[in-house]
């Protein structure tokens, strides 16, 4: 028995001496999308569930905070909503890295009011109007007499940019838009105030606010985000969800990055609320 | 009686303990929790204080090797004479420190460079930024020169180990003392990727205190955008410089045809001439274009300027220093252009990046060749153009240190200037390290 126990002993130092020094326990930074926090927190959660030597630690800012501290070296992997930008693939090469684009998951842009408003849907014309500033009040879209309160992101996020982009078709938003530095302040802000709307990714959608059904094909067809309609991509606010490491450290961000794409890792995409790769 | 006092003093201060530890035990212990987070909030309140000074910089030694020993350069200065065909150096290009210290909308920058040389002040300026639009700012002080895209680049950040010859011509220090206006419109705005920078400077280089109430004025206007992609950027732009320089002599030289046929400069001695404001005034054009493909991002960039240069018989650099006297003053106006143009290879996702870069650099474009250094035409050594062929290879190995290995290749006009009949032997080779923090 004292053999086996010893014998037993003996192959526990033997593994935590191999693990120090293969350096199987990594310490991975994962710094940047707001969105893609919920997600790799959850998935970070799960990983370290397996892979007990390991460390993960996640923090949100945005995704251009992400991306920078990648050129920084203070992020092993930069989460971001939006495609790595020009100005930011520049810079990294004149620190001598090269990143690698990973899409993670799928995210349904979801538009949200107050429970208490009684419009329930809108036209992408209409959401133009109404984040641009030329829509005021909500008797203009079929709503109460009362004044629209708009809510965004702040500029460096990458959730403002796709909704600029694909919502308002690049139009600027309207000088009275109220910044918020994360989505959480927003779902915040929407359920304490009447004549609110915002957007948030799927993840971040509760019972405190209420969606709005969406036409981008003005007014035939209304859509409601939700998991389904982003599957079968009947939903048209959709936007790729990536994560971005340097090639250097494929080998040490590789085992968890590909947890993230495994069949446990996509499953734990939709519990999240987003929406899964499709094979 | 010593002794009762020292008794009574010795009771009140036990009574006195006492009463003290009483009122301690009365007092309900602080939570934990509250402790810790009253501590954090305390090192958070340092640490805000301390993030507002920020120190950065980055040092530049390099190792020189030029044709010619004496050979005239503006590859980091030129080479001291000595003996053999061949000469080199170990040199500091640069050492900047830059201490930033920020506080709500306004910012402290001072930027030094401490070389073997000795230590320089190269920035000293207060920015202040409108808190309502935040798309305007004025700065004050020891300032950057606002032209053209190469001279606001920071070295350290340039892709060749100096600026085109005739930047550093026109613009010897890079930097002026005046006041600095830029308006840059914000992301959301529809103008988003425009910016208009206007300077009011004292014109004397930054070198030496004003001298005239004569101020020099710059302008730039450009423009950047990047394809919705993310694969393409381009930039472009426009400056402008009016500016002078005080004459301090009765002497003065126009560029002309003599009455002898050959184009030279005209002298002309007038007492009007003392005084008189000369000319300086430079217009410029630069474009910028960066493409990410399967070879890896491509930068190519541009720029020409031409304009009116008041200099002196030895040379066509910028004058800083306060007007000399009337008997050695003179001043020779010459009409100039200039441009460069730079290809950027980055080596597909790998840490090297190749780099060619052209430019030329003519004081005076109305001579040329053979007629410069002619008889009775009063040209000399600062009317001969040069071209700079450069060929570079860096490789950077992280986000702080990279190596350059350039090698220059200068070429100037044949002419009748004394030791200028051909191309004299001053191309350089550049190895050069950077550390930037």
């Amino acid at each position: 028995m004292y053999q086996i126990i010893k014998e037993k002993m003996k192959s526990k130092v033997l593994i935590i001496a191999l693990s120090l020094y293969t350096g199987v326990s990594i310490a991975q930074k994962l710094k940047g999308s707001d969105t893609v926090l919920p997600l790799a927190q959850k998935e970070a959660e799960s990983y370290l569930k397996v892979n007990k030597a390991n460390k993960v630690t996640v923090t949100g800012g945005g995704s251009g905070v992400g991306l920078a501290a990648l050129v920084d070296g203070t992020t092993d992997i930069a989460m971001s909503s939006r495609k790595i930008k020009m100005s930011e693939k520049i810079k990294l090469q004149d620190a001598g890295k090269a990143s690698k684009e990973i899409i993670v998951a799928y995210d349904a842009l979801a538009v949200i009011v107050n429970p208490s408003n009684k419009v329930a849907q809108l036209t992408r014309e209409q959401l133009e109007g109404i984040f641009t500033g030329k829509i005021k009040n909500w008797k203009e879209v079929g709503g109460d007499d009362l004044q629209i309160v708009v809510y965004s992101r702040e500029s460096s996020s990458g959730t403002y940019e796709f909704f600029k982009e694909h919502v308002l078709k690049n139009k600027n938003y309207a000088s009275s838009v109220l910044s918020m530095p994360a989505t959480g302040a927003i779902v915040q802000s929407i359920s304490q105030t009447k004549g609110a709307i915002g957007y948030v990714g799927l993840a971040y959608v509760e019972k405190e606010i209420k969606t709005v059904k969406v036409s981008y094909d003005k007014g035939k067809t209304y859509v409601a985000p939700s998991m389904a309609s982003a599957k079968d991509k009947s939903y048209p606010v959709v936007r790729p969800l990536y994560y971005y490491y340097l090639t250097t450290m494929e080998k040490s961000v590789k085992p968890f990055v590909d947890f993230c794409l495994s069949p446990e890792g996509q499953k734990i995409v939709e519990q999240v609320g987003y929406v899964p790769l499709t094979k | 009686m010593n002794f009762k006092r020292n008794l009574i003093l010795t009771a009140i201060g036990v009574i006195l303990l006492l009463t003290n530890a009483k009122l301690n035990a009365q007092e309900a212990p602080e939570n934990p929790l509250d402790t810790l987070a009253r501590s954090l909030q305390n090192i958070a309140d340092d640490l805000n204080k301390l993030k507002r000074l920020k120190i950065t910089g980055y040092i530049q030694p390099q190792y020189q090797y030029i044709d010619s020993a004496g050979a005239p350069s503006v590859a980091g200065g030129d080479f001291i004479n000595g003996t053999g065909k061949y000469y080199s150096r170990v040199m500091m290009r640069r050492g900047r420190f830059k201490f930033t210290y920020d506080y709500k909308n306004v910012r402290l920058m001072i930027n030094t460079d401490v070389t073997e040389k000795g230590l320089f002040m190269r920035e000293t300026y207060i920015k202040i930024t409108d808190t309502w639009l935040k798309m305007f700012s004025l700065s004050a002080g020891l300032l950057q020169d606002q032209f053209g895209f190469e001279l606001t680049q920071s070295s350290s950040e340039r892709e060749t180990p100096e600026r085109a010859r005739y930047n550093q011509t026109l613009f010897p220090t890079e930097r002026d003392l005046g006041v600095f206006g830029s308006m840059e419109f914000p992301k959301t705005s529809p103008l988003s990727g425009l910016k208009l920078d206007v300077a009011m400077m004292n014109g004397s280089a930054g070198v030496s205190s004003e001298f005239d109430s004569h101020k020099d004025f710059t302008g730039r206007l450009q423009y950047k955008k990047t394809t919705k992609n993310e694969k393409v950027e381009f930039g472009v732009g426009a400056s402008y410089y009016y500016g002078g320089y005080r004459i301090g002599s009765v002497k003065d030289y126009n560029s002309n045809t003599l009455v002898s046929g050959d184009n030279g400069f005209e002298f002309a001695a007038d007492t009007a001439n003392y005084n008189r404001v000369a000319r300086r005034i430079y217009m410029g054009a630069d474009a910028q274009l960066s493409f990410d493909w399967k070879a890896g991002i491509t930068t190519i960039r541009a720029e020409y300027i031409m304009g009116e240069q008041p200099g002196t018989d030895k040379s066509s650099k910028s004058l800083g220093a306060a007007p000399t006297s009337t008997t050695t003053g003179s001043i020779y106006h010459r009409n100039f252009d200039g441009a460069y143009f730079y290809l950027i290879q980055n080596v597909g996702t790998s840490k090297f990046q190749v780099v060619v870069k052209y430019d030329w650099y003519d004081p005076n474009v109305k001579i040329s060749g053979k007629e410069i250094g002619k008889s009775g035409t009063n040209t000399k050594l600062a009317d001969i153009r040069f071209d700079t062929y450069g060929f570079g290879i860096t490789y950077r190995m992280n986000t702080y240190l990279k190596v350059i290995a350039y090698y220059d290749v200068v070429q100037n006009e044949s002419t009748l200037v004394s030791g200028y009949a051909k191309d004299i032997p001053d191309n350089v080779m550049t190895v050069r390290m950077q550390f930037k923090f």
